[in-house]
This record gives structure tokens, sequence and C-alpha cells, in this order.
């Protein structure tokens, strides 16, 4: 059913290099046809404006974005392709359905606004409610929906205009956390087929390593508006060199420069661990280590091979049979470092937050390997 | 929106203050504004003679200056519409250099005193006026015609509409603006399909209003168009004819408008009440 300007579906190729200066972005980007790439990044890192970028609402100050070998923009050769007309489609937090329509007349906006006709326009709507499992809402207003409900359509009415390319921002942050799996596997669904008619390219961005690990090809990490990480979800998350993707993934990461055995943070302070061969002295890395690791002591406990860190503890947080001490913020690291001790432990060292204490970590329990500069530099 | 949590304000007001969260002194300069603006109708009403109402109310010259108001009104809301819905939408939407000052003699007629302002309409459209003069060549004169009365209604009645609109589409916002393009949805289609369809009470509410300024237009009028029964004698101006005359006349007309405008505050009030004024 095609409903759209002619095109292969889902079988948009982004190109995209592009500089905001006012909000200090600058990117490159490469999404191949049918790929599903996730975004991750702290709030203000850039993504709103990546995504902002390709739908047409923002104009960058330098660069050139295609999308399927259509030029969307270049600054260079004053081209640019209104928002009407990128075949790009955003669906955000909110679902943000017209009010004033039906839900079936929702998914039908897109199809109508190319010039298909009402009747056909009415079809396809159907069509995408059945594929979203909505059609019992067709006749309801936006007023009428839950938000689970409502989201679902707004997937539907966003498939339905036939994207090139699909632009999801956070499309399950607003739910509640009893519906956002539905939508989830929704999503998955539509993203990647079966049946083919639907697997599409988009970007989704994310602050959920489920979403990531679940709907993606590849994850890409901005942080200070650049792309700092790029590469298969699993990669990324397993052996993260950026402070954000070690903090979603959970692992303690601190980064700094190599140097005999380990490296040496921007503070001195030197960290050992088994070095990752393409380590290069004098180089960019990172060393990263798990929070179960790490043993705390009230003083310094001496003893080579391990590393010492003296910090400030900042929270302290039961989980399970164990406590998670997040420390201050220490230079080089991502945010606070973690430790998972146990609940006697703790009890034990009588860790209140502001307390000094010495995290410990076997070097044989570090892993150093090459990161960008670029990390180094937004950690710092 | 704004009906859910109207329930419990009005059930507040049943009990006289209690639960308010105000201090109960506050009710008695708000009562004593509210007597204010009800005993002069209510003094109005007591002068009217009822046994001859009818009579005054359809006589020649009140039926003619009736419906030339009904008539001018219309037409003015109209052009209020046509110009004003556009204007608001530049204001709201467009970003220019010199945008604030644009807003701002937008806002003239509503501040201006209506007589100036038809001095000024009798210098633009008169036959010695700036626009007039060219007019004249083309054997056009709007002054002291029934368009003139159009115009001058126009000219007060324009910025009510343009800023409950404006009003309107500030509070709608643009994210359904957005999401209309990116679903392939040209300008005119996101204008005409989503962003008229959001702010329709606001409009239809600033159109209300446009016309009940229009109706009870008197200085501009008075001065630019004239007081030729049938032709620029509108009621308020016969009104204001009657008074010298014939007391009771006046007073019987007078309620006509006040039935008129409080049928106006109604369906505002209960149609488009959800609108941002």
């Amino acid at each position: 059913m095609s409903t759209g300007p002619a095109r292969i579906r889902g079988a948009g190729a982004l190109a995209l290099t592009a500089t905001v200066a006012d909000r200090g972005v600058e990117l490159e980007l490469r999404v191949e046809p049918g790929e599903v790439v996730a975004v991750l990044g702290a709030n203000g890192a850039g993504k709103s404006t990546l995504l902002s970028l390709i739908s047409g609402l923002t104009r960058p100050d330098t660069g050139r974005i295609t999308l399927d070998g259509q030029v969307l923009v270049d600054r260079d050769r004053s081209v640019w392709v209104p928002p009407h007309r990128r075949g790009v489609v955003l669906l955000a937090q909110q679902a943000l359905l017209f009010p004033h329509l039906t839900a079936v007349a929702n998914v039908a906006f897109g199809p109508r606004s190319h010039g298909v006709p009402r009747r056909d326009a009415n079809a396809a709507a159907e069509h995408w409610l059945a594929a979203v499992d909505a059609t019992e809402f067709a006749g309801r207003k936006p007023a009428q929906l839950s938000g689970g409900q409502a989201q679902r359509i707004a997937v539907a009415r966003a498939l339905a205009a036939d994207p090139a390319l699909l632009l999801l921002d956070e499309p399950m942050a607003a739910l509640d956390v009893a519906v956002a799996p539905a939508l989830r596997q929704l999503l998955r669904k539509v993203l990647r087929g079966p049946p083919a008619d639907t697997a599409r390219t988009a970007l989704l961005v994310t602050h959920d390593l489920i979403d990531a690990l679940s709907l993606a090809d590849r994850v890409i990490v901005l942080e200070s508006g650049r792309i700092v990480e790029d590469g298969p979800a699993r990669t990324v998350l397993a052996h993260p060199r950026s402070a954000f993707a070690a903090r979603i993934a959970g692992i303690d990461l601190l980064a700094g420069i190599v140097d005999d055995h380990g490296i040496v943070t921007r503070d001195g302070l030197r960290i050992q661990g088994i070095l990752d061969p393409g380590c290069v002295p004098g180089q960019h890395a990172v060393a990263v280590f798990s929070p179960s690791a790490v043993a705390v002591h009230l003083t310094s406990p001496g003893g080579s091979p391990r590393n010492h860190l003296a910090v400030t503890i900042a929270e302290l947080e039961p989980r399970g049979e164990l406590v998670r001490v997040t420390s201050a913020d220490i230079a080089g690291g991502a945010g606070g470092l973690v430790a998972d001790i146990t609940a006697a432990a703790a009890a034990d060292l009588d860790l209140v937050p502001g307390k000094r204490v010495h995290y410990a970590v076997k070097a044989t329990e570090v892993t150093i390997y090459p990161a960008t500069s670029a990390t180094n530099r937004t950690t710092q | 929106m704004t009906t859910a949590p109207l329930v419990p304000a009005r059930r507040a007001r049943g009990r006289a203050g209690t639960g308010s969260g105000l201090p109960g002194w506050v009710f008695i300069p708000a009562v004593l504004g509210g007597v204010f603006i009800v005993l002069p109708l209510v003094a109005m009403l007591v002068r009217v003679q009822w046994s001859q109402f009818w009579e005054l109310v359809t006589s020649e010259s009140s039926v003619a200056a009736l419906q030339l108001s009904l008539r001018t009104s219309a037409v003015s809301t109209l052009l209020c519409v046509l110009l004003g819905a556009p204007m608001a939408l530049v204001l709201a939407r467009a970003r220019f250099p010199g945008l604030r000052l644009a807003r701002s003699l937008v806002l003239l007629p509503l501040v201006l005193p209506p007589v100036v302002g038809g001095i000024a309409l009798l210098y633009t459209f008169g036959r010695q006026g700036l626009l007039g003069r060219s007019l004249d060549v083309l054997g056009l004169r709007i002054a002291f015609s029934t368009t003139a009365v159009v115009i001058a209604q126009t000219f007060v009645a324009l910025p009510f509409l343009v800023l409950s609109l404006e009003g309107s589409l500030r509070t709608a916002g643009r994210r359904y603006e957005a999401v209309a393009a990116t679903l392939g949805a040209n300008p005119t289609t996101v204008l005409r399909r989503v962003t008229i369809p959001l702010v329709l009470p606001g409009l239809l509410s600033g159109a209300v209003l446009a016309f009940a300024r229009a109706l009870g237009e008197f200085g501009a009028t008075l001065t630019f168009a004239g007081s030729l029964q049938g032709v620029t004698r509108t009621l308020p101006l016969e009104i204001y004819l009657q008074r010298e005359s014939d007391a009771d006349a006046a007073v019987a007309l007078s309620l006509v408008l006040v039935v008129v405008a409080v049928l106006i505050v109604l369906a505002t009030r209960g149609r488009a009440g959800e609108g941002s004024w």
C-alpha cells in the first residue's frame, strides 16, 4: 500500500555533517538503509538538536544533509528543503495527536497531506491502526485515549506518512512503566519487521539501555555536541569509552593518558590494569572496572598490585543484599565512581554521605583500552 | 480544558467565600464593584415605560437604526476576521525586526479616544484626506456614508480580534504545527487543518468581542460618518439623539442594546468560553 511519494520503502540512507555554533554542536553521521541507530547522551548533549537538524526544525550554521541521495540541506549551495518535503517523521515523547481529529483522521493526516484521496488515505489509516492493534480506537478523539493508546496511534500516524527516515525522540519516556514494554515490542515489530514492509531506517533517542539493546543495530553516544562513540550496541555497552555510556552500562570509567602499566589521569592519579594491545604510551585511553571489583576501606590499605583512590561518599543506595556506594565526582571519571559492597561491610564501616574513604581495585580487575581524545576532553 | 477545575470553583462560590483561600475583607470591595456594575442597569430597567416599550422600539427611526447597526457590525466583524486573523498569525508566529513596535501599533485603536480615531479616519478617507483625494477622483466618496460606519467600526474593533486570537495562538504553541509539517503538510495545509481548528474558540470569542465593540461604537462613527437616518445613524447614535427629545425612547432602545450585549456575553462564555480571554 503506497501512500507517499514514490520511493523504496525503508531504503533511506542518511549522511549528515552539521555545526550549530550557538548550541556548540558539531556532528558527522552516516546511517545505512534500513539501519536503526540508538542515540544516547546526557541532557543537553545535542540529541534533540541532531533530530531537529534532520527534520528541518533547526538550520545548521554549516553542513550538508542528504537522505536517499536527495540533498536536504547544503549551506554552501544554499539548499534548504522545508520539513514537509523531507520524508522525515518525528515521533516525540508526547503523542501530540491533533486534539480536534479522531484517531483515524490523525493517522490519515500524513497521506492526506501528500495528496492521497480521502478514501485511500482512510484505508491506509485503517491498515496502520490495525498494525498497531488500535483498530478499536479509530473513532475516538485523543482526549478519550490513555497515554499508551495515544502513543500507539502516534506510531501508526508516523508510519502512515511513509517516512524515508523515522526519528524517535524518547518515545517511551512519558509512558507508564506498565505500558512501556508493550510499546517497545510494537516499535520492535514496526522497525525490524517482519513483515518486511515495516522495517525501516530510524534514529532512536533514548536514555534506556534496554531500548538501545533491543531496538538498535548501532549505538552512537553524544557528549557536548560531538559523537564520542559509534558502534554496535553490545560493543559500546561492553567496552564504553565515554562517561555516559559507562554510566548507563553500570561500569566505572576513568580517562587518562597511557603510561607503562596503566594510565595517568589529568590529576596525576595512576591507575594500573590490563592494557589492551592497542594502547600506545602517550595516547588517550580509558580504564574500566566493575563496581563489584571495588573494595571500600576507611584507611589506605597499602599493598601493591592494587589501585587506591581517595574519594568522598556522595550517596548510599541499598540494592538487595548489596549497598551501592557512589562517590562524589572525580576528575577524569564518569561522574562519581560506584562500588558495590555487602550490607554487612557497609554497616561495619559506618558509611555515611560526606565521609572520606578509600576505594581499592585490583589491577587484574581493571581493563584499559584506547579512547578518542574527545572522551578525555569532555570528561575533564 | 478549563471545565474540570471550574466545577469546584462554582461550588465554592455558593458557600460565600469559604474555602476560597482569600481573606474575608476582599469580598467587600468585590461585592461593591459588582453592585457598581449592576445598579445602573437596574436603574434603567426601573425607568423603562413598559406600556409604550414596543411602540418605542418599533418606530421607523428605531428599526432603521437597529437594522443599520446589525448590518454594519456584521460586515465589520467579517472584515475584522479577514484582516485580523492574518495579523494575529503574523504577530504570534513570524519573527521580524520591529515586531514589538507592530504589536503596540495594533493596540493603538484600543487606547485611542474613539473621537480621535474618527478624526484620523476623516483625514485619511475624507474628501481632503490622504487617500480620500485619490478616491474622490475615482468617484468614491467614503466619509458620511454607510461605508464610513463600517470603516469606523472595523478600526475600533480590530484590536479585540487580534488580541484574542494572538493569545490563543500563543497558548496553542507550535508543537502540533511542527508535527503536521514533518508528516508532510505544506504551510497552507498546516494552517487550514491544524492551526485554525486549534484556535477556533479564540477566533470565535475574538469575533464576538469585535462584534460587540462594533455594535457599541459611537465617537468615531459620529465624527467620521455623521448621523443620517438609515445611512449612518446606528443605534448608539439614535439613542443619543432621542435622549435630547424623548428620554423614554432612549431608555427603551438602550434596553435593546443591553439585551443584545447580554446575549453576546452568554454566547461567548457558553460556546467559546474555552478561549483565552
